[in-house]
């Protein structure tokens, strides 16, 4: 084939020869300033996704007798924007442990002067009861996020959501109905709430407001312990979801661990697509302490030996041991927390593992409990 | 603590070189900043789905019979029998918004041709020429990977003589030079995003070596995305005695005496090595890990003269519905306003621009998402940074779903498939995104813009001119051998071995 660029074969191939020279000129032609690693996105990263915020609590509201809403107030600036069902995690220290928790945020994604998380009292719960007993206006806290994808997104749910709330999952619904009440969400939400007895419901009289003030935010409360003429009684049931036109509604379930499987067990009967639901679950695990098996963490620099029980997550054991393992969500569903198992059987809930990560035995050690003498090795 | 050698970022060009300097016996720390390794090699889980957070195809790579320069570099590293790589069948997919074309173009030379000559009759004895010239072409590039920059002209003369006439000629320049019909010019550019620049500005010698690696060699896509790439890499690293810390990010590289010492991290520790190897920005580097002092002259000079590639947005879709309900029969729907690249190029300088790549991988892995399901990932690009000057803290929620509205919706438009509601999971990464995962100067994705003295061979004829402080070697895709996937891991070889070579002398010395 012959073929012609330029004007000359021999000066296109002077031309490549001085390809590096021609590079070398302008190097030296280009100005000499400082290197400056300054962009505003770069910047905006730290202000959007800061690493921590140190808080301090600037009121307590009893919202029930068991429950109690803290608010938080950046030390310095304003808190990152967030949407409505997200979460904070948060450190605590007590008995000179360092426990994290995650929180959803109860309060409005327009008031970034502070955000409101609300906790419940938990039988045993290690973390909730203490934050309720001992927390007082004026103490610091460090948090980071919100993270979370228990949101709301018009591209992907219907218009119309009904949310299914047991307990204290009213929380991120809550945020949801108040960003709907500021015009900062468009849906027509309606709440099924249930919990045990009247006493029980928090944020009842805000809801019943904001359901009057807005035709698109509707509740009802569902009572399990109680029988009442003003309330229905019960548990969420089939029925209760089959009185709204099924393939009309978006569904966000929120609550404990087993509310989450009984609705689950309701939506299969009712065929219900998977596009359809939403969920976010609540667990503060409860130990029995019944099986202990020897639990061995490698780092880079160190190996620590310490155990945990066999219905104990692995990475409960690690936080009681004082190891700064990573960790975010606590239920499986962020992968923050992600390690690998070198030595040993264990049992998870898994759900949310890459395919190549069951490859190499990597394991989420929020979600994954001992069932023999086990190795992990931390990512770091 | 000391190493023989500190890779900063696990990112493709990272994780090779760490893996090849303790292949070579080296005691290799390997810091990155996240959880996991990959940088943007990686997947992420939303609901059922495992997205693949960047990988369309991987270009370079072929089987035992034709193997690429990927082939042999995974094999070398022991990691290809883990590996399990699917051929994609269709080099690319373009339709357009403003004239209404559509092309598929198949992989294997012949079959390229033949469909070439099939849309634009007459081009067969062009695109016979264009792919001779792309046969030597990489023939010639093997040489001068092999010869690390000590070029022999002498060498290239006599064995590629037509090499050495169209290596400082533009795409653009050759083809019309081989009087390509200007539809098939235009088809055949259709990569062009891939490297980030127009027909003009990108040099035929890059160009040509990507699509002939794609079109000779078939592309391929790991069956469990690119973190089972990344993940063998990282193993096959420990395994060697290899130490990687997560979550640890370099704040410091200590300089002395123009040469390289030691890092700190965020955490403040101290490692000292004297090979230090940078998967991050040499903006970053140079901006803000070394001191102001210990930059040479020549270094802020080089960082000053270069312009920033393009930005990346990208849409993720996990649909409810399989590829053959949904009908969605390609594996690659490039979709552009037009062909015209030049033209495309100063479009996509604006946010809302309407050009994209989508990719439905399951065409590749039927089982790369649930039965019954589809996974969709439209990506685009921006070439400036407008998407930094319009984005603020209030309006980025906003923003991203305006932005994924507008890309569902051009493409439904153009492809006239629906797909809107079978959306089970959506998710949104900008350039914010991509500045939050990988730390690169505003959010780029692409490294630095391959254009005038920036193309791949100045880059590789100087590579060793570029060390301006002893010890400091770049992997990546800022790096010699420029953005993409097959171009990053081979960079981090590239860094590995020159850092070794360089010390081995120097230790003579
Ligand atoms: C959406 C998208 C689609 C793409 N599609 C393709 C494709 O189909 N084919 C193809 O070939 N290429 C594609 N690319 C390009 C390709 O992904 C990249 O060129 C390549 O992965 C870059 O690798 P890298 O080595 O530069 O590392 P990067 O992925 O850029 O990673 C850099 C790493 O360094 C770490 N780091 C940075 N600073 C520090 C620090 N101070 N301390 C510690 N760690 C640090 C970061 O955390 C990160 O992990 C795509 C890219 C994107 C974003």
């Amino acid at each position: 084939m012959k073929f012609k660029i330029g004007t000359s074969e021999k000066l296109d191939m002077l031309k490549f020869k001085n390809l590096g020279q021609e590079r070398e000129k302008i190097i030296k032609s280009s100005y000499t300033d400082n290197v400056k690693f300054d962009y505003k996105l770069n910047n905006l990263v730290k202000i959007i996704h800061p690493k921590e915020i140190k808080v301090t609590v600037t009121n307590i509201i009893n919202e029930t007798l068991e429950t109690k809403t803290f608010e938080l107030k950046p030390l310095n600036g304003t808190l990152p924007n967030f949407k409505a069902g997200q979460y904070i995690v948060l450190d605590i220290m007590k008995n000179g442990h360092i426990y994290k928790r995650s929180y959803s945020i109860s309060s409005s994604p327009k008031d970034l002067s502070s955000y409101q998380i609300t906790v419940k009292k938990v039988r045993n719960g290690l973390v909730s009861n203490y934050l309720l007993n001992n927390v007082k206006v004026g103490m610091e806290f460090t948090i980071h996020g919100p993270f979370g994808n228990f949101t709301y997104n018009r591209l992907r749910d219907k218009y119309d959501v009904l949310a299914l709330v047991g307990g204290s999952g009213i929380t991120p619904i809550m945020s949801l109905a108040r960003a709907i009440n500021d015009n900062l969400e468009d849906l027509n939400l309606t709440i099924i709430y249930g919990d045990h007895e009247e006493k029980d419901l928090i944020f009842k009289k805000e809801l019943d407001e904001l359901a009057k003030k807005n035709d698109n935010i509707k509740v009802r409360y569902l009572l399990s312990d109680e029988h009442s003429s003003v309330y229905d009684t019960g548990l969420i049931s089939k029925d209760t979801i089959s009185e709204y036109e099924i393939g009309k509604y978006s569904y966000f379930v929120c609550g404990p661990i087993h509310f989450y499987h009984h609705l689950n067990e309701i939506f299969k009967e009712l065929d219900i697509p998977n596009k359809l639901i939403r969920h976010d679950i609540f667990k503060e695990n409860e130990v029995l302490k019944h099986i202990k098996h020897n639990l061995t963490v490698l780092t880079n620099d160190e190996k620590i030996t310490l155990s945990c029980y066999e219905d104990e997550p692995i990475l409960q054991a690690l936080e009681e041991a004082d190891i700064d393992a990573p960790r975010k969500c606590l239920v499986g569903e962020c992968g923050f927390c992600r390690s690998k198992l070198i030595e040993g059987k264990i049992r998870t809930d898994e759900t949310r593992l890459r395919e190549a990560d069951k490859d190499y035995n990597y394991i989420h050690p929020c979600v994954s409990y001992p069932l023999s003498d086990i190795t992990i090795k931390l990512c770091k | 603590m000391n190493y023989d050698a500190i890779v900063i970022g696990a990112g493709n060009g990272g994780l090779v070189a760490a893996l090849t300097l303790q292949k070579k016996g080296k005691k290799v720390l390997l810091l990155e900043s996240h959880n996991t390794v990959g940088g943007v090699a990686t997947s992420f889980v939303r609901g059922r789905f495992e997205f693949e957070a960047s990988l369309h195809e991987l270009c370079g790579f072929g089987n035992s019979e034709n193997t690429g320069e990927i082939f042999e570099l995974f094999e070398k590293l022991d990691i290809l029998k883990k590996l399990k790589l699917k051929e994609i069948n269709e080099t690319f997919h373009v339709m357009t918004i403003d004239t209404n074309e559509e092309y598929t173009m198949p992989v294997g030379i012949e079959n390229f041709i033949n469909k070439m000559e099939e849309y634009v009759p007459n081009s067969k004895e062009s695109m016979q020429n264009f792919f001779e010239l792309c046969q030597e072409n990489d023939e010639a590039l093997k040489y001068l990977n092999e010869a690390k920059g000590q070029i022999d002209s002498e060498v290239l003369k006599s064995k590629y003589p037509r090499f050495m006439v169209f290596a400082s000629y533009s795409l653009e320049e050759v083809l019309n030079a081989i009087k390509m019909p200007k539809k098939a010019r235009e088809i055949i550019s259709t990569y062009w995003t891939y490297l980030g620049s127009p027909a003009n500005e990108i040099s035929f010698v890059h160009y040509a070596s990507m699509i002939y690696s794609y079109i000779k060699l078939h592309p391929v896509i790991p069956t469990k995305k690119s973190h089972e790439i990344s993940c063998a890499l990282y193993e096959e690293f420990l395994k060697l005695g290899g130490e990687g810390k997560l979550l640890t990010t370099v704040q410091k590289i200590i300089v002395e005496n123009n040469e390289v010492k030691g890092v700190v991290t965020t955490d403040d520790k101290t490692y000292y090595a004297k090979i230090i190897i940078s998967n991050a920005s040499p903006n970053l580097v140079y901006g803000k890990l070394i001191s102001k002092e210990d930059v040479p002259l020549k270094a802020r000079q080089l960082t000053n003269a270069r312009t920033l590639g393009a930005r990346g947005i990208c849409v993720y879709l996990g649909l409810n519905k399989s590829p053959e309900e949904l009908g969605l029969k390609n594996y690659s729907y490039f979709i552009y306003h037009t062909l015209d690249s030049k033209k495309e190029f100063e479009r996509m300088k604006k946010l809302k621009n309407d050009n994209m790549v989508g990719v439905v991988i399951n065409n590749a892995i039927p089982n790369a998402s649930p039965k019954g399901t589809t996974i969709l990932y439209l990506t685009g690009l921006i070439f400036s940074d407008t998407f930094s000057n319009i984005v603020t803290k209030d309006n980025y929620f906003d923003l991203k779903d305006a932005i994924a509205d507008n890309f569902i919706e051009v493409f439904e438009k153009t492809t006239k498939i629906k797909i809107k509601d079978a959306i089970e999971e959506i998710e949104v990464a900008t350039p914010l995104t991509f500045a939050r995962y990988t730390n690169h100067p505003d959010g780029v994705i692409y490294g630095y813009q391959a254009r005038k003295s920036d193309n791949l061979l100045p880059r590789l004829m100087n590579q060793n001119n570029e060390d301006y402080i002893k010890g400091l070697y770049f992997a990546g895709g800022f790096a010699s051998r420029l953005s993409g996937y097959s171009s990053s891991y081979k960079s981090g070889e590239m860094a590995a071995l020159k850092a070794l070579a360089k010390k081995e002398v120097n230790d003579e010395i």
